[in-house]
């Protein structure tokens, strides 16, 4: 049964003679200056397209006005509901990746300055082998030293 | 220790607020009434623009001459299926 009684498809509404029409609806927002315009176009190959026009509604705002103008009382309710218990499981999940999270900076923290160690030990190691370098350098002039030594003891 | 702190975390969503009746604005309009109607090559119209009142409106003619048509436009522009 047809409420509309008229065709069953769009393109049998389109004025004889012409390839194509439109239906535009204007309806009232929450301010006389914010107007919702709706355009089915139709032709006569039973295509239709949509248009809809709103300026300043969300589609947030869209979906929940929707579930008023359907009627069903409880659905804005479940749906606020819906709302809150993802906000909650959100932060659940944020908290439970921190959680995990946590050993691994740990981890990170233990590592730097495990590398800052090496770069320490090199260092010493790079001072020690100059020291090294140093020391057997002095060893032929010390031996120097002590034959002059010799020599001028010996001498009247 | 964890599961009973998340368990105690999650309470009750506050209650939404109570749905009020749709308020007239300043020009009488609710919103979402209709504010105008255009057809172009719509069934027996070539071109028509009317602006339905913030209230009862009514559509007046003889036989054929397109009353039935109007609201068509309307419930077609509003809803997808022709046939319902």
């Amino acid at each position: 049964m047809q409420v509309l009684g008229r065709a069953a498809s769009v393109g049998a509404f389109d004025k004889r003679g012409e390839e194509s029409g439109h239906v535009k609806i204007s309806l009232s927002g929450n301010t006389p200056e914010h107007i919702i315009r709706i355009t089915r176009k139709i032709d006569t190959k039973n295509k239709s397209e949509w248009l809809l026009d709103v300026f300043t509604t969300r589609p947030i705002q869209l979906l929940e006005e929707t579930q008023k103008a359907v009627g069903v009382p409880d659905l804005p309710v479940q749906h606020h509901q819906l709302i809150y218990r993802s906000k909650e499981l959100k932060n659940l999940e944020v908290a439970n990746l921190m959680r995990k999270r946590l050993p691994w900076l740990k981890y990170e923290m233990k590592e730097e300055e495990l590398i800052e160690a090496q770069e320490q030990e090199k260092t010493m190691k790079k001072k020690m082998e100059i020291a090294k370098i140093w020391e057997d350098s002095k060893r032929p002039i010390d031996y120097r030293n002590e034959q002059v030594r010799a020599i001028m003891n010996k001498l009247p | 220790m964890a599961t009973s702190a998340a368990r105690a975390r999650i309470d009750s969503p506050p209650p939404p607020p109570p749905p009020t009746q749709p308020r007239r604005g300043d020009d009488d309009y609710v919103p979402c009434n209709i504010v105008e109607i255009e057809l172009l090559n719509f069934m027996t119209y070539d071109r028509l623009a009317c602006h339905p009142g913030p209230r009862l409106n009514l559509v007046a003619g003889p036989n054929g001459s397109g009353k039935g048509s109007l609201v068509c436009a309307i419930a077609l522009a509003l809803t997808a299926d022709p046939s319902i």
